[in-house]
């Protein structure tokens, strides 16, 4: 298992659209992809448990990922972090 | 013995009905079970119900492949009822507590509810709306209904409709179902359902916030607009008077249509050019001959009800009806303005991500992104107005450039139809709605690129004032004889005469014959209402004295108080 700490940037926070995003991403993979924020943990492929992490700008997430593919994805992961869900920041 | 409680009335008369309540949340959650040999078939109800869903989706994603706006909605609604975890989770209650799909659905949603009511971000606890929407459909598509609303299920010929609140797309669907009445608890007079039911001529009540609790299903209603009242179970002489009044009523207005026959002048000679609003072909049909014409024809309703856009041909055949009724007369089309509280369809949304749809993409901005919805539209406006008297009315206009990259539009619509061989109009006239205040503070440059303005006086007085006319808390602070408001009126009116082009206003200022005369000194000579309130706005006008006005209303202006402003426009 690999664990990094992201920050969201973008000023929407993880919305419905940037969640989807996410959903998008993590079935390219075949890694367990969890997020963790406030002792909550969603499935990075659920949508609806992402949202219910409640984060917004400047949310801190740990992101948790084990499985064969578990570099490849936190990189991908990490890039999506980066770019604010390719929205406004 | 009768009960009676209060609302806000939208239009005039009197309406007597039985009560039918709409809860269009509904969701059951009535527990029910199922026997261990009948998992696999309740399984297999769940995954198809999700199947069902999806394919709808993806129907309307395919058909509205060009708008990407809509088709990256369409994908996030995909993800909910894709989500695993949500599948899961009801999988698992049918199976370890063999609950009906039903209720698994119902009990899962009513977590997620919990869940979401505790997100502290506004934006991503609104996404319920969505999710509830899914659920909705999921539990009408295992109720084997055909409708998805539940409004369609109950027969609602004669009765009046109690609910929560209500779109406009709901009052066309109620309307042509032939109902009575509406009372909404909450709503606004100034909202866009209400201005809809206003020219529908259906009687509506807002903001009657008893009438969820008090009144029962099947009760009598006599919905009574003059005192703003809603008698619940009459007795017999109540019902007895109140249908003498309604028959009074209409002999009343029988009398005002002879008005409809008189020239449109004034004491002093001023002609006086009355036009109408209409947002359904269908309804020109009950427009009267003597009408000068359209002055607002609004357009959302073509794109309401469906999930697809509507066609340049279906376009076209609309358009053509309300131009065939409206013989060697101007016919003014409003490109589609949609935004702020005119939500469209579950497709098309202006400002999806908008905190603050009426500060976002609506109206003329949104058409400047998805140019291609735009350009079909004029295109079909061109088509329609061939050998005819079109207007073509842009709303939100803020500066110059919009005007322009507009025409640029317009041009490229008439460049493909030359290429395209179809007959059409090169001899439209282009106008812009007045609502924004950067619009009207420089109408007299704007003036001279365009061949007529209408002010439409609801957007403007909101944006002018800061009021959210949908607001509860704040819409009594709605006035449009603010000075602020009044003087910019008079400077778009003048600005125009001044420029030789015509400006009406076409908000609801123009309906309400509490202003006709306020409109008149400020020098307006063109109205655009709802036709139903012609006749009383036009007997205003008929005994007015416009040179007396104008010589009064420069103390209106001036006047900050608004009780001694009204009384001195009760005095005019």
């Amino acid at each position: 298992m690999i664990s990094k700490n992201l920050t969201i940037l973008n000023k929407l926070g993880l919305h419905a659209r940037a969640a989807a995003k996410l959903v998008a991403l993590s079935n390219n993979f075949k890694s367990e992809i969890i997020l963790v924020k406030d002792n909550k943990s969603a499935d990075a492929r659920s949508i609806m448990k992402l949202l219910m992490l409640s984060a917004s700008k400047g949310s801190v997430l740990e992101v948790k990922i084990t499985g064969k593919d578990q570099e490849e994805a936190m990189g991908s992961i990490e890039k999506l972090f980066l770019n604010g869900f390719d929205e406004a920041l | 013995m009768s009960l009676i409680i209060n609302g806000e009335s939208i239009s005039k008369g009197i309406c007597i009905g039985q009560a039918v309540h709409i809860d269009k949340n509904n969701i059951d959650y009535a527990p029910s079970y199922i026997k261990k040999s009948q998992i696999p078939k309740e399984v297999e109800k769940f995954k198809k119900s999700l199947v069902s869903i999806r394919e709808g989706y993806e129907k309307s994603r395919d058909k509205v492949k060009d708008n990407a706006t809509i088709t990256k909605l369409i994908e996030t609604q995909l993800h909910f009822i894709e989500d695993k975890s949500f599948q899961k989770n009801i999988t698992k209650k049918i199976e370890n507590n063999l609950y009906t799909a039903n209720w698994s659905i119902a009990t899962e949603y009513q977590k997620i509810e919990n869940e979401f009511k505790r997100i502290e971000d506004k934006y991503i606890r609104e996404r319920l709306i969505d999710i509830k929407q899914m659920v909705i459909s999921l539990l009408d598509f295992l109720r084997d209904s055909k409708s998805g609303s539940n409004l369609k299920k109950v027969n609602l010929r004669n009765k009046i409709i109690i609910t929560d609140e209500i779109t406009p797309k709901e009052i066309i669907d109620i309307y042509y179902n032939h109902v009575s009445g509406v009372i909404t608890s909450h709503g606004s007079k100034s909202s866009h359902s209400a201005i809809l039911s206003k020219s529908l001529s259906l009687p509506m009540m807002v903001k009657a916030g008893a009438s969820n609790n008090i009144i029962k299903d099947n009760d009598l209603l006599i919905m009574n607009s003059e005192n703003n009242e809603i008698i619940i179970n009459p007795d017999q002489n109540e019902i007895k008077y109140f249908k003498s009044l309604d028959n009074k009523n209409t002999s009343l207005v029988r009398g005002l249509r002879k008005i409809l026959k008189k020239k449109s002048i004034t004491n002093d000679g001023k002609i006086i050019k009355i036009m109408s609003n209409i947002e359904l072909s269908e309804e020109v049909k009950f427009l009267d001959k003597n009408c000068d014409g359209i002055g607002l024809y609004r357009t959302e309703y073509l794109y309401m009800n469906r999930c697809n856009l509507p066609s340049e041909e279906e376009q076209v055949l609309a358009y053509k009806k309300v131009f065939k009724r409206m013989i060697q007369k101007t016919v003014t089309i409003r490109t589609l303005d949609i935004g702020s509280d005119k939500e469209v369809s579950e497709n098309i949304k202006a400002g999806d991500i908008a905190k603050n749809p009426a500060l976002g993409l609506r109206g003329i901005r949104y058409s400047l992104v998805e140019k291609n919805i735009f350009k079909t539209q004029i295109k079909a406006m061109l088509r329609a107005g061939y050998n005819k008297k079109l207007g073509i009315l842009i709303p939100m206009i803020t500066n110059v450039n919009e005007i322009y990259m507009a025409k640029e539009i317009i041009n490229e619509a008439q460049i493909e139809l030359k290429n395209e061989r179809k007959k059409f109009t090169e001899e439209y006239m282009l106008g812009i709605m007045v609502e924004v205040p950067a619009c009207a503070l420089q109408a007299d440059i704007l003036s001279k690129h365009v061949d007529f303005m209408s002010i439409g006086t609801n957007d403007l007085v909101q944006y002018t004032l800061a009021i959210d006319r949908i607001d509860d808390e704040v819409s009594n602070l709605y006035d449009p004889t603010e000075p602020a408001v009044l003087n910019l009126i008079k400077k778009v009116i003048d600005a125009c005469n001044k420029a030789g082009i015509d400006v009406s206003v076409c908000g609801e200022m123009a309906g309400e014959t509490f202003y006709t005369k306020v409109l008149l000194g400020l020098g307006l000579t063109s109205f655009s209402m709802h036709p139903q309130v012609i006749p009383e706005v036009k007997s205003i006008i008929l005994n007015s004295d416009t040179k007396k006005i104008r010589k009064a209303i420069n103390k209106i202006l001036k006047c900050g108080n608004r009780i001694m402003r009204e009384n001195l426009i009760k005095n005019l």
